[in-house]
């Protein structure tokens, strides 16, 4: 087979591979919106903790992040119960479950009271122990003479109120009681009514996102309409999903459409007729085809971020588009010997970029990866378009727009003198100095995030409000058997009972607080023994039987028990059960946790067998250490990059090397004096100046005194800061750090090419 | 039968209208004035114990502070109810002290006792539900009511209360869930506008 029949098999090939992504993509049409994830944890590597802290986060955040909450209130009671039967009303329709209601007070009291010899309070606990019989007498005495008790029962079986007690203490960590068939609770001279519903999938599923979320806004705003008065607050895991997604697509359309616009713009700004701008539509469209085909294929679930992000990457290949076009520019030689020609540069350049995405594949981020795989397979198939396509689709001469030829035909030829080099460059060092004193690096994963206000306030209202605990930090405490790690828990609880003292938490739960230890109850009940003379002595005061003096020792209550009664329903998601190490294990969760120094004293209780988990924290550390592991992978880049060029171009590498490694270090002294601290995406962003930035040298290595090369160059650079640097407006922290760290860098990088280009003096 | 239906129907919705203008009568009777102050005489019957245990004391009831309960015979003790809280003492000592803020229940059950006290009919009707008159079965002049909760979780506190008086309250019985019953009597009940300083003093 001669080489041209090779060729227009491997172009008919690509033809193939392009049909077969396009069928299968509208194969799967259907089901493709259900497999994307806009989960940002999905994106996180799972880390190396102990299984049971593992299953107690994950199982966290699947309880946390399929719930939905709405508290409806007002002043009346009344009416904000009949506001929330109107909203769950109208919620109906809606694919959510409704949550079981918590159990009420006479529930708890009548499962407690036959235990209730071993539960005391820790203040009944401390006061029996040094209360004399005479005023335990008197005590007693004048409860049976108050008009009523709250504890709800009779005088004779809690003379002394420590039930009552136990039963009002345990019933006050959770503020919500079932009123009427709805939860009602108070708080700031408004009653709220509680809806409380779970979502049948992920909260990060954007088919749920779409039939829950604009409906319920609807709802809301019925609701509120025909209710004046009343106030309604949500919270949920999935209207953050949901405003998130809805900010991306926004900001998505905005960012995309302005750039397509500003590229096209572009691309007629330089040549003449539809035909450039139709074939680099042409290679865009074949690499981010085949790449969203290849990670459907691969990836059970695709992430959001991946889409976004690997179609901008994707968008790099525009370059060689660019570049190949920029040569059928007032050229008349035939496109197969043209492209051969061209060939060596585009392999070079392809596979450095190629190489540098690789790097993302080797950090341990689910999320990295996946992106590496889309962009690199989106680029080869682009590059293969115009290397394969254009020959036999493009016309051999292209016309230059009038501006383009007036560049292309300049009599001038502006060189930078030394003088002038060597000046910018003690400013620039200067600036790099300066620069690297304010330099600052920050891992904080909340930073990523960019969380709608009005959500968070609600959020942080209803936490208020049902008095929820923190989701993010925790306590896990482990023994061989229940009994062990309820002792645990217990030595645990009086140290947490200080910092409730001290006001610096609201509250803790522990399943301890709902089933006491064996140790503990055995030892309350001797306690509430001694209350004999006290007994005695009212006994014969007020006539009661012998019998009644010493109460009948009940069982105590055991975890089997316990476990499967109606009350652990509030507490049973605090069991962890077994651990793989045949260890059991249980949470402490806390309540009204804000002060980092609160956090700082709690991480200090952490023990062997008491385990503080700070989930923020060690996201935010495992940050910083894929930061420092993407450094090394960055310079790796660089190495590989040399190797890579060093036959080619020999002695004349480093004009293609130092413009993307000075662009870099110009680009972090900026972030340093702008106050901007560098996080992980910055390095991502680094990265993809490095495969830019040698592209360009490349081209104008390839045509050291063709003018066509600067302005391919010159596109690529504008189109890059179009497509990217428009990231740096995204409301989205994240991004916009890494749009502006692509908008420095990609204009640095394109200057310092020009100047560092062969023939000039340097 | 429609008819029979219709009567039926007639007569349930006059019987509703005759509750609700019960409630208004009633109300119409008692003084609005903001302080009352008496006596009371407080017989509990516990269960499990042979003979009741009787008490006696005074009341001050200020319907913006709460209700302030002492108990001056057989043994002394201050029982508090305001909207807040509910502050048990014996003498000086606090026993019990529950706050409304923290647990719903102490919020209803001090309500319901501060109405009691204050005779405000209308709070009981958020939470009970009543049958009653305005004639009285011991002959005397006034009215009479009997209270059931309309909820399940006051149910399970309070069964039963019932309530006789003509311009105050005069008697209340309470029959608790538990089998404990409370009946109190006021006597020498006065209204007044204002709380003397040492009687606000007592609220703080």
């Amino acid at each position: 087979m001669s080489k041209t029949a090779w060729f227009r098999l491997a172009a008919g090939l690509l033809l193939l591979l392009s049909l077969w992504a396009g069928a299968s993509l509208w194969h799967q049409r259907d089901t493709l919106g259900s497999r994307i994830d806009s989960d940002l944890f999905a994106l996180l590597p799972h880390n190396e903790r102990d299984p049971l802290a593992e299953t107690a986060l994950s199982r966290l955040a699947q309880q946390g992040e399929r719930q939905l909450v709405i508290l409806v209130g007002h002043r009346d009671a009344n009416q904000a119960m009949q506001a929330a039967r109107d909203y769950a009303g109208r919620m109906a329709g809606l694919p959510l479950h409704a949550r079981d209601l918590p159990g009420d007070m006479a529930g708890l009291r009548d499962f407690y009271a036959p235990y209730r010899q071993g539960l005391l309070t820790v203040a009944d606990r401390e006061q029996l122990e040094k209360q004399t019989p005479q005023a335990a007498f008197e005590q007693a005495m004048s409860l049976a003479f108050s008009p009523f008790s709250a504890g709800g029962l009779a005088w004779q079986d809690d003379p002394f109120g420590h039930y009552s007690h136990w039963l009002l203490e345990l019933a006050a960590g959770t503020r919500v009681r079932p009123q009427n068939g709805m939860l009602m609770t108070e708080a700031g001279g408004m009653h709220y009514a509680v809806l409380l519903r779970e979502l049948p999938g992920s909260a990060f599923s954007f088919d749920l996102q779409e039939q829950i979320v604009p409906a319920l806004d609807t709802i809301g705003a019925t609701v509120l309409a025909s209710n004046p008065g009343i106030e309604i607050r949500r919270a949920g895991v999935i209207l953050h999903a949901a405003a998130a997604t809805q900010t991306a697509q926004q900001e998505i359309s905005v960012i995309g459409l302005g750039s397509t616009a500003g590229i096209l713009l572009l691309v007629f700004l330089v040549w003449r007729g539809w035909q450039a701008p139709l074939l680099v539509c042409l290679a865009l469209g074949v690499g981010t085809l085949i790449a969203t085909a290849l990670a459907f294929a691969l990836f059970p679930k695709v992430h959001v971020l991946t889409l976004v992000f690997g179609a901008s990457l994707v968008g790099v290949a525009e370059d060689y588009a660019l570049h190949a076009l920029v040569h059928a520019l007032e050229d008349d030689t035939p496109l197969l010997q043209r492209y051969r020609h061209l060939l060596p540069g585009m392999l070079l350049a392809m596979l450095t970029t190629v190489l540098g995405y690789l790097g993302l594949a080797l950090t341990p981020f689910p999320g990295l990866i996946q992106m590496a795989v889309f962009s690199v397979s989106g680029i080869i198939a682009a590059w293969l378009a115009v290397m394969l396509w254009y020959p036999l689709l493009g016309p051999v001469r292209m016309n230059p727009s009038w501006l383009a030829r007036r560049y292309l035909h300049s009599p001038r030829n502006w060189q930078p003198k030394r003088p002038l080099i060597i000046i910018s460059g003690i400013l620039l060092l200067a600036l790099v100095v300066v620069g690297a004193t304010r330099f600052r690096v920050h891992d904080d994963i909340r930073s990523l995030a960019g969380l709608n206000p009005q959500l968070l306030a609600d959020q942080v209202a209803a936490n208020r409000i049902l008095g929820l605990p923190s989701p993010a930090q925790m306590f896990i405490v482990t023994g061989s058997d229940a009994e062990t790690v309820l002792q645990r828990e217990e030595a645990l609880a009086e140290k947490l009972e200080g910092f409730v003292r001290r006001g610096q938490l609201s509250g803790f739960d522990a399943i301890s607080r709902w089933l006491p230890s064996q140790a503990r109850q055995q030892a309350d009940r001797q306690l509430q023994a001694r209350l004999v003379a006290a007994r005695e002595q009212l006994a014969s005061e007020l006539g009661l039987p012998a019998g009644w003096i010493k109460p009948a020792q009940a069982p105590l209550l055991d975890f089997a028990h316990w476990q499967v009664s109606p009350v652990a329903d509030a507490a049973r998601h605090l069991w962890l059960g077994q651990g793989p190490a045949g260890q059991v294990g249980s949470m402490v969760l806390l309540k009204g946790l804000s002060d980092p120094a609160v956090t700082t004293a709690l991480a200090e209780l952490d023990a062997p067998n008491v385990r503080w988990i700070d989930k923020p924290a060690e996201i935010s550390r495992l940050f910083g250490r894929y930061r420092v592991l993407l450094s090394w992978v960055l310079l790796a880049g660089y190495v590989a990059t040399i190797v890579l060029l060093f036959p080619r171009y020999r002695r004349e590498s480093w004009r293609i090397l130092l413009p993307p490694a000075a662009a870099s270090v110009l680009t972090l002294a900026l972030h340093g004096l702008f106050g901007q601290p560098l996080q992980l995406l910055n390095l991502v962003a680094l990265l993809l100046i490095l495969g830019m930035g040698v592209d360009y040298g490349i081209f104008l290595q390839e045509n050291p005194q063709d003018r066509r090369g600067r302005l391919a160059i010159t596109l690529a650079a504008g189109t890059t800061l179009l497509s990217f640097g428009l990231l740096a407006l995204s409301s989205t922290p994240a991004l916009q750090s890494f749009g502006l760290t692509m908008l420095l860098g990609v204009l640095l990088v394109w200057a310092l090419a020009l100047v560092f280009r062969p023939g000039q003096q340097a | 039968m429609r008819r029979r239906l219709i009567t039926l129907t007639l007569l349930l919705a006059s019987m509703s209208a005759c509750a609700d203008e019960l409630i208004t009568r009633i109300q119409q009777q008692l003084s609005d004035a903001p302080v009352l102050r008496g006596e009371f005489v407080q017989t509990r019957e516990l269960a499990g114990l042979k003979k009741p245990l009787k008490s006696s004391g005074r009341m001050l009831v200020d319907k913006t502070r709460g209700v302030l309960w002492k108990t001056e015979k057989p043994i002394a003790g201050t029982l508090r109810i305001s909207r807040q809280e509910i502050v048990q003492k014996d003498g000086q000592q606090i026993l019990m002290r529950l706050s409304a803020e923290k647990e719903p229940v102490v919020k209803t059950v001090g309500s319901v006792l501060f109405s009691l006290f204050a005779g405000d009919l209308a709070t009981l009707e958020r939470y009970f539900s009543h049958t009653g008159s305005l004639q009285r079965r011991d002959g005397q002049r006034g009215w009479e009511l009997q209270l059931t909760p309309r909820e399940s979780a006051l149910a399970r506190l309070i069964q039963r209360i019932e309530l006789k008086g003509s311009s105050t309250a005069e008697e209340v019985v309470l029959k608790a869930e538990s089998g404990d019953l409370t009946r109190i009597e006021f006597r020498r009940v006065s209204t007044a506008s204002t709380l003397s300083a040492a009687e606000v003093a007592e609220f703080e």
